[in-house]
């Protein structure tokens, strides 16, 4: 129980935090369940869905979020060279933000984001929270539009993206409904702990939120082969060469044997 | 379905696609002699792969496309292998001499834009070279002119090779060189490779073309026999140093290729020299203007991954 209540306390405790901008009002807790609770990457992983259920308040809407890992990353920026030559001039860094940030809203607060974007901001839970937060190396004026281009890389990998339709209420049960977001778990994700974020909203502020842990791990062939690759690279290089001639002069002999030689 | 998790690319791919893309590149490296790196690399990153994983698992794939390769040239008579071991030892040395100009420019600063420049500079060069060359030769074939030309500055080239000590007889080729030639021209090409962070079969292939005066046919299956060991070496070194070698994906690229580089000799002993010149000219060229327009053009994001062009 404590460790469900230990990120609204976290909220409370820190309320400078720029993702949970909005204080949450008092109320009930709510509790969230991920079927399945771990993302296993084997040899035919292709992404996956992740079904996030819980209960909210009839009279309230849902956002699921799923935030990868901070850290900060390292692009290269392209600029103009001689002044008509477009290529890579440097590098940009992006300071603490997420490896993987996915957004379900439900239809309402969908509808919120696209027609009211003043109060959709407000709630600080999408892009330009991220924005906000995030630290650009070197400093530019440009942050905006630097921002909005990682954004398209990142989207381009589907490992940033507004996922919609994604949210189904259930029938009402006296004041609560239930509510199933089937989030979409993309086959470029990296390995690593996530997290899956519920918020409550209502009247466009949050009211409370719930969050659990989600795993990616890579098992099986792959598991073995990235094993392999970082901890006996050397070994790991051999093999490959190897293989790659054995696989070329078995193709040289079954080509020789076909033709019955030359 | 029809998809596989590599786990060293870090996502899914259709085996379906890479198989494809592995035949395809496969052929050209038969017919032509070249590992297709140039036209491998930058199709993978398209499809998703990161740009210094393509390289390296492109690497990996290519010494199975060229054993196979060499392996069908030498069994017709196609491979020099004196002259191969030969340009080897020199792109041995060019390589490592390029890895430091690379390092000292990088230092510098703009080494992206060096590397760039040289690119389409070197691919319209010889692209257009190639393909200007190869077009009079088969419109003089069509005229069946008895008279041959032989330009003043390809008669004093001659005289001046023939100065060099060392000169010794290449039975496969036909021709007589100083030991001196193979050995700068393939320091020359490594330079060029390590610097474009290509294998350099394309800019080779020209060399030994019009510089070593070697007949085509030896020239593709030489080639290949002198790639195959530098992507031996390119493979191991970038799994020990850098982690990039994905060998599931080069595995099914290398199934592709290696089929493809088989029908690809078979092709390419069909087809006459100055046939086989102008459609790799082409291609070339090809490469050559996307380059230019991707130079010219304003992207439509302007951040890219590291290692990416």
């Amino acid at each position: 129980m404590l460790k469900k209540l230990l990120p609204l306390i976290m909220v409370f405790l820190t309320g400078s935090l720029e993702l949970y901008a909005v204080p949450i009002g008092a109320a009930l807790p709510i509790q969230i369940n991920l079927k399945p609770n771990c993302i296993r990457m084997g040899a035919t992983f292709d992404g996956t869905t992740i079904f996030v259920t819980g209960e909210i308040p009839v009279d309230s809407e849902v956002l699921i979020r799923l935030v990868g890992h901070f850290g900060d990353t390292k692009l290269k920026k392209k600029g103009r060279a001689l002044g008509f030559l477009w290529m890579n001039m440097g590098t940009v860094e992006f300071r603490n933000i997420p490896s993987v940030f996915l957004l379900l809203p439900s239809n309402s607060l969908e509808k919120l984001l696209r027609t009211d974007k003043d109060r959709w901001q407000k709630l600080g839970l999408g892009f330009e929270a991220i924005e906000k937060q995030t630290e650009v190396i070197p400093a530019s004026e440009d942050k905006h539009r630097l921002f909005e281009d990682f954004l398209k890389l990142k989207e381009s990998t589907d490992l940033y993206g507004i996922q919609k339709n994604r949210v189904q209420y259930g029938k009402a049960d006296g004041s609560m409904k239930t509510f199933t977001a089937s989030m979409s778990i993309p086959s470029a994700i990296p390995q690593g702990s996530y997290n899956v974020q519920a918020f409550v909203i209502k009247n466009a502020a949050i009211v409370t939120m719930a969050e659990e842990q989600i795993n990616a791990a890579e098992v099986g062939f792959p598991a073995a082969l990235a094993f392999l690759a970082y901890r006996h690279a050397t070994l790991y290089g051999v093999l490959a060469v190897v293989v790659a001639i054995i696989a070329g002069l078995l193709t040289g002999l079954v080509f020789k044997g076909a033709k019955g030689g030359h | 379905m029809w998809h596989l998790y590599l786990p060293i690319a870090g996502n899914s791919v259709n085996v379906i696609l890479i198989f494809g893309l592995g035949v395809f590149v496969g052929l050209l490296s038969g017919i032509f002699g070249v590992g297709g790196g140039f036209l491998m690399t930058p199709l993978l990153i398209t499809i998703g792969i990161p740009p210094t994983v393509a390289a390296a698992s492109d690497s990996n794939q290519i010494v199975g496309a060229s054993t196979s390769g060499t392996l069908a040239h030498y069994r017709m008579g196609n491979v020099d292998v004196k002259m191969g071991i030969l340009l080897l030892v020199g792109g041995v040395i060019g390589g490592t001499v390029g890895v430091q100009i690379i390092k000292i420019l990088r230092q510098m600063g703009n080494a992206d834009f060096l590397i760039q420049i040289t690119y389409v500079f070197m691919l319209g060069f010889v692209g257009i070279y190639m393909f200007m060359e190869s077009l009079q030769g088969l419109k003089k074939e069509k005229v069946q002119s008895p008279i041959e030309t032989t330009p003043k500055k390809e008669s004093s080239y001659a005289r001046l090779i023939k100065k060099l000590p060392w000169q010794t007889y290449f039975a496969k080729s036909g021709v007589e060189l100083s030991i001196l030639m193979p050995l700068i021209l393939g320091a020359f090409v490594g330079i060029l490779a390590a610097i474009m962070g290509v294998g350099g079969g394309f800019i080779m292939v020209p060399v030994m073309v019009y510089l070593l005066r070697m007949p085509m046919h030896v020239v593709v299956g030489t080639s290949l026999f002198q790639i195959l060991f530098t992507c031996m070496d390119v493979t191991i070194m970038q799994a020990h140093s850098n982690h990039t070698v994905d060998f599931v994906l080069a595995l099914i690229l290398l199934i592709g290729s290696t089929l493809g580089v088989q029908f690809g000799a078979k092709i390419s002993k069909k087809l006459k020299g100055d046939q086989l010149k102008i459609i790799l000219a082409s291609l070339v060229l090809i490469v050559m203007v996307k380059m230019l327009l991707g130079l010219l053009l304003k992207p439509s994001i302007l951040l890219a991954y590291i290692g990416e062009h």
